[in-house]
């Protein structure tokens, strides 16, 4: 029994010494390791840090960022990338990280102000500069290492969606918010609510884009209790695709943000409008502001937000708008 | 009678006893193997990450603060696990509790501290009626807790639209007591690495539980009403109301979390919490936890939170589609449970 124990014994004992020696090794290591392998400490590291999701309006955005990274790389440009899937704490987590690997730049979007009031609080006392994006305009401003906004003001935004309905002759309009906690989403209703000449309602479903499905049965159950709606508003493409199949026949529909399958709405007349604010410049532009800024000072907006929106696209401009969408950029 | 050798002195350990080496009692652990896990994955990133995983505390601190956010909950999740017991309505409980403290403090204008109390008493509610439904109707604890889950999934939609017209509520930070309840649970206590206060809270509480389940009658009481209920109640063991007393453990600590999270986010979204449970459970897990009950460790479910959090800010480090840790969290707990099955096979095998 004790030479089979001790065999085994021994294997077993392999185990454990393996695993600590690895980390052993790990530890002593490590800072050759990160040497040998060019870890650079010089460049500029930008933290690309949204609440984003998969769909296709982030993806686009995504493509910005990506294709500004390809461009600059071989100027010193690193950059990092975090998309939380509106998951607040999420975001949180990915700003910490970013403080905790120091990087220049923190380039992000605000779908709640107050939740990401400590770590961005955080960051500018170490002195790393913020961008903000796509959403929170004047959210951070006080903050002494706030450079700018780069996207579009959603009250304005939402007044030209108003004023688009206004044109077409609707008389009661019902918006879709589709995110939780998003203020500019409720700033884009607020908007369109100003200019609207007739009644506009709200209707909150939270996650939708993530139960497209489930998002087209709560629509259609809405029009069947407001029977006398005529207009509709997405705030996001995939909701204004899904929800063409649920409003009944003569709706007039409008969106914000395009895709292939808004454009395409777009051309044969089932959508009417959408408003672009263009996130391919809201992933592009932070990145190259960032490197401008590390490298040689520059700064932009002066105070004011570096404004990537509202176009309108409509049947007269789509078919061009069509083909770059194809490519993923618009 | 036994036999032994002449030549054997008298004070000889008697031959009955197995001598177990120091190394196998190691091993047969339950945390263990998730010790082990954690030191594999740390040399994963390690390698892989763009920053010095190593040297710099900062590192270590953005992923001690990230493991800290499921490993609190963990230690009661897994108190219940070894109890015998899930509870699927831990995650979406944060969220309940954290909208309480708005609507207590925004809506109704009350300080934050009765609030605080308000949302624990909420928890220890919640935790009552999860652990008597599943005593007295005999009903799987994950149905039971799985009906919970909706219900005040539910409830944290509705009601927050009922109330602010919105899906979220915010500036928590203006009401009275904030400012000592963010020190006392959202500060940094360590400001130069930006280590979280909630780091300590975590581990304070897995060492208390680790101390209670080894050291105490009660944790006797909670092996024992996981491992075999029946016999167990026959020695004389209070399961139902050990039981009942985990269940409320559990909801309180996870009310208690949202508490804490809602001082830090200054607010708190209605959909806050959805899909934590399953994360708690995979710490629970990692850190040797059977399904089954009966066996498992807290200690094991702080090593199982610490890879949970490396997991998501080692992906974040090395630069990979953030998307990626899900797919890693799923392969690790699967790795994980294999790893910890393996060892502890060949570990008790060894007589």
């Amino acid at each position: 029994m004790t030479e089979l124990g001790e065999q085994r014994i021994s294997r077993r004992g392999l185990i454990v010494k393996g695993g600590l020696l690895t980390a052993g090794a790990t530890v002593l290591g490590g800072p050759a390791a990160a040497a040998a392998f060019g870890k650079a400490t010089a460049g500029v590291k930008v933290a690309v840090v949204t609440h984003g999701d998969t769909g296709s309006f982030w993806s686009v955005f995504k493509k910005g960022v990506d294709q500004a990274h390809n461009d600059l790389k071989a100027r010193g440009v690193s950059v990092s990338q975090v998309y939380a899937n509106n998951d607040v704490s999420k975001q949180v987590a990915g700003l910490n990280a970013a403080i905790a690997a120091k990087v220049n730049v923190i380039a992000t979007s605000v779908p709640d102000a107050s939740a990401l009031k400590d770590p961005l609080t955080k960051a500018a006392a170490r002195g790393i500069e913020i961008i903000t994006v796509n959403s929170g305009l004047g959210a951070f401003d006080s903050l002494k290492t706030y450079m700018v906004h780069v996207g579009q003001t959603e009250d304005v935004a939402g007044q030209g969606a108003g004023k688009q309905f206004n044109a077409a002759g609707a008389k009661n309009l019902v918006v879709l918010i589709h995110e939780a906690s998003n203020s500019g989403l409720t700033q884009r209703a607020a908007g369109a609510k100003k200019t609207f000449k007739g009644t506009t309602k709200t209707l909150v479903i939270p996650n939708a884009t993530s139960d497209l499905p489930g998002t087209q049965q709560k629509i259609s159950a809405y029009f069947k209790t407001n029977k006398n709606t005529d207009a509709f508003l997405a705030l996001n493409p995939d909701v204004a695709t899904a929800a063409l199949n649920a409003v009944p026949k003569g709706t007039k529909v409008g969106t914000f943000d395009l895709s292939p399958g808004v454009i395409s709405a777009v051309q044969s007349g089932k959508i009417l409008f959408a408003i672009d604010q263009q996130q391919y410049l809201q992933g592009y532009l932070p990145v190259v502001f960032a490197y401008l800024f590390v490298t040689n000072l520059n700064t932009v907006g002066n105070g004011a937000p570096v404004l990537t929106g509202p176009g309108i696209v409509n049947r007269a401009n789509a078919a061009r708008v069509a083909a770059l969408a194809k490519k993923g950029t618009r | 009678m036994t036999t032994t050798t002449p030549s054997a002195p008298a004070t000889a350990a008697d031959e009955r006893l197995a001598r177990v080496g120091v190394v196998t009692q190691i091993l047969k652990r339950p945390d263990t193997g998730a010790f082990i896990g954690a030191v594999a994955v740390f040399v994963l990133f390690a390698i892989t990450a763009k920053v010095d995983w190593t040297g710099d505390f900062g590192i270590w601190s953005s992923w001690l603060n990230t493991a800290a956010y499921d490993g609190i909950v963990a230690v009661p999740v897994a108190l219940l696990m070894i109890g015998g017991e899930f509870d699927l309505s831990a995650g979406v409980m944060i969220g309940s509790s954290g909208l309480l403290l708005g609507i207590l403090t925004t809506q109704e204008g009350w300080n934050v501290w009765p609030a605080v109390v308000v949302c624990l008493l909420f928890g220890l509610a919640i935790g009552f009626l999860n652990g008597y439904t599943v005593v007295k109707t005999r009903l799987p604890s994950f149905i039971v807790t799985l009906g919970t889950f909706f219900m005040l999934r539910g409830i944290n939609a509705g009601l927050t639209i009922k109330i602010t017209g919105g899906v979220s509520i915010n500036n928590i930070d203006q009401a009275g007591g904030f400012d000592f309840a963010h020190d006392l649970f959202a500060s940094s206590v360590w400001p130069k690495y930006g280590l979280q206060v909630t780091v300590l809270w975590w581990l304070g509480l897995t060492l208390i539980a680790a101390w209670v389940l080894a050291r105490t009658r009660f944790g006797n009481w909670i092996f024992s009403s996981g491992g075999d209920p029946v016999a167990a109640r026959n020695v004389g063991v209070p399961v139902a109301r050990t039981k009942i007393q985990l269940f409320m453990l559990t909801s309180t600590v996870a009310a208690l979390w949202g508490v804490m999270t809602a001082i830090s986010l200054r607010g708190m979204q209605s959909n806050e919490g959805v899909g934590r449970e399953f994360e708690f459970i995979i710490a629970a897990v990692v850190g040797g936890c059977l399904l089954t009950g009966g066996y498992g460790s807290v200690i094991g479910a702080a090593f199982g939170a610490m890879i949970i959090g490396m997991a998501q800010i080692g992906i974040i480090d090395s630069g990979w589609d953030s998307n990626w840790v899900y797919f890693f969290e799923g392969v690790v707990l699967v790795a994980a449970v294999m790893l910890n099955t393996a060892i502890r096979r060949r570990a008790e095998k060894a007589r």
